[in-house]
């Protein structure tokens, strides 16, 4: 019955071997490792002709960085803070979720809620460590309200924004067929809101961990700005460069880990440079 | 729904809007199995007529009932009643084509064993076979529109609601999905009302059109004969224009009908 319509842009839909073949393409990339070399370059020609506790010398990097993986305490330390951004991140998350889906479906409880979040928002960082210091004596528990305090409102606020950017043309088409509150949240809200999500976690990754640290060097005695005060204190500077690479290097995976995520749940999506790609938001609205 | 009384009844409806005034004692009837193309120019109160039989808000006056029933008072009695496909395909662009027609189903609450089987089944009797899996921006715009119809007739519903669906394709491919659509609600025994603001899709779409004219009110109802010849047709094309044609301009557009002829 059907006469063929297929557009010249009309095109098999990409599988996971494309995606798999532009982050063979980005490995490939010789820019990374020329960076890196020159870098590295650059750093062995200064330490050479600085003291150590100005720059420390790479072997002696490289040998602080094996101590510290293979030493069961500091170790414990790398990974307690992991688990504190991860801890405070999920927690600030949960709740940021929920205040901005009650600030989207309910208009009262964004007049509300709106002005304090973005009261928050605007109070310095350190202002919430010192508070937390006075406040608890719980080290964890300190960095748990940091972390909360510092991340939530971009939570809370990136997910109302998504929210109230879901298209109205898609809602109305999926209220013509009468569907129940879970498979419009489900269908609707939520897929339209994961971009924003994803935004907000990749921000809120290099905030958290910011926060942590600064957490732990004021009230904590494990992890790593603990250990960096330490050795502040001990004008130990390898040790210092160390610990700041190892906690990079761990973020540069997670923040790895949240992209492919990302890529993943948005796969729908053209690539940029699909030359025949149309708009993916809102359809045209009617005049 | 008793086969004797109207599928869809207008009767002394208003719309207000704050600061206009949408529709004013509109009355119509829509009786089963016909094929009812409203048309009328812009403002006139076609949407705000669409979205009253599918329930989206209330009438200010007089009662809107669709197979007996108040659709915005017993909205969910509607469910699998009625489907729409709108002007612009509103597929989702995170679902594929098939993924698009089976939440269609899946919001209507059609038992989940059958959505793929129909999805799969009207896709491939809307043409699509073979692209049941690509992603939105992979489809031309007709090739959207057609998965737009198959989620609308794979849900089954008794009324199928077109909001200008065809006015935004060129004109090859709109005529024909226009020639399918009419072919499958014959077929399916549907009750189909089209809202558009193209003369000639009125006039080679249904059984009647309702002529709307600013603010809302009924200014002709035409049953179009079967098979017309031209001259037919360019007389009826004359009537429905005089009949759309605002108040104020009425007049000086029927004399011109007529001078031209």
């Amino acid at each position: 019955m059907a006469t063929s319509t297929a557009s010249p842009s009309a095109r098999a839909p990409e599988t996971g071997s494309g995606a798999r073949k532009s982050t063979w393409r980005r490995l490939r990339d010789p820019s990374m490792p020329i960076l890196i070399v020159v870098l590295l370059a650059v750093w062995a020609i200064v330490s050479r002709f600085t003291p150590a506790y100005d720059v420390p010398t790479i072997p002696s990097v490289a040998h602080e960085v094996w101590r510290i993986l293979t030493t069961g305490e500091t170790l414990a330390s790398l990974f307690t803070t992991l688990a504190r951004v991860g801890v405070g991140l999920v927690g600030a998350f949960a709740v940021g979720l929920a205040l901005g889906l009650l600030m989207g479906t309910r208009p009262l409880a964004a007049r509300y809620l709106l002005p304090p979040i973005r009261f928050v928002q605007g109070i310095p960082s350190l202002s919430w460590v010192i508070i937390a210091v006075i406040w608890f004596a719980n080290v964890e528990l300190r960095v748990w309200f940091v972390m909360v305090l510092v991340t939530l409102p971009g939570f809370a606020l990136q997910t109302y924004d998504s929210y109230r950017a879901v298209p109205a043309e898609l809602r109305d088409m999926a209220r013509s067929f009468r569907p129940g509150r879970w498979a419009l949240f489900r269908e609707i809200t939520l897929p339209a809101i994961t971009p924003g999500i994803f935004t907000s976690w990749k921000v809120n990754l290099g905030l958290g961990i910011r926060m942590v640290l600064i957490a732990e060097l004021v009230g904590a005695t494990v992890g790593v700005g603990a250990q960096l005060l330490s050795a502040q204190q001990l004008f130990d500077m390898a040790s210092v460069v160390s610990w700041t690479l190892l906690l990079a290097v761990c973020m540069l995976i997670i923040q790895g880990v949240v992209e492919l995520l990302e890529s993943w749940a948005l796969r729908y999506r053209p690539r940029t440079d699909d030359p025949g790609r149309t708009s993916v938001t809102a359809p045209t609205a009617k005049g | 729904m008793a086969t004797d009384t109207p599928v869809i009844e207008f009767t002394n409806v208003e719309k207000v809007f704050p600061g206009h005034h949408a529709l004013r004692d509109l009355n119509f009837t829509v009786e089963r199995g016909e094929l009812v193309s409203v048309v009328g120019v812009t403002g006139c109160g076609k949407s705000t007529t669409f979205n009253l039989i599918l329930g989206l808000f209330p009438p200010s006056a007089g009662t809107v009932r669709v197979a007996g029933h108040d659709p915005y008072g017993e909205f969910d009695w509607f469910r699998r009643r009625i489907a729409v496909v709108f002007q612009d395909s509103r597929l989702l662009p995170w679902r594929t084509a098939v993924q698009n027609v089976r939440v269609g189903m899946k919001f209507a609450g059609v038992p989940a064993e059958e959505w793929d089987g129909r999805a799969r089944d009207w896709l491939s009797r809307l043409g699509l076979a073979g692209r049941e899996d690509a992603y939105p921006h992979q489809l031309s715009g007709g090739q959207r529109q057609r998965v737009s119809l198959a989620r609308a007739f794979a849900v089954d519903p008794e009324i199928i609601l077109c909001d200008e669906s065809f006015s935004a394709l060129d004109e090859i491919t709109a005529q024909a999905l226009r020639q399918e659509f009419v072919e499958l609600v014959r077929v399916g025994g549907k009750t189909g009302v089209v809202i558009t603001h193209s003369l000639t899709e009125a006039l080679t779409l249904g059984d009647r059109v309702l002529v709307l004219r600013p603010p809302g009110h009924l200014a002709d109802d035409v049953r179009l004969p079967a098979g017309p010849d031209t001259a037919e047709l360019e007389a009826l094309r004359a009537r429905l224009l005089a009949a759309m044609t605002p108040d104020s301009e009425s007049e000086s557009a029927s004399e011109a009908t007529a001078g031209a002829s």
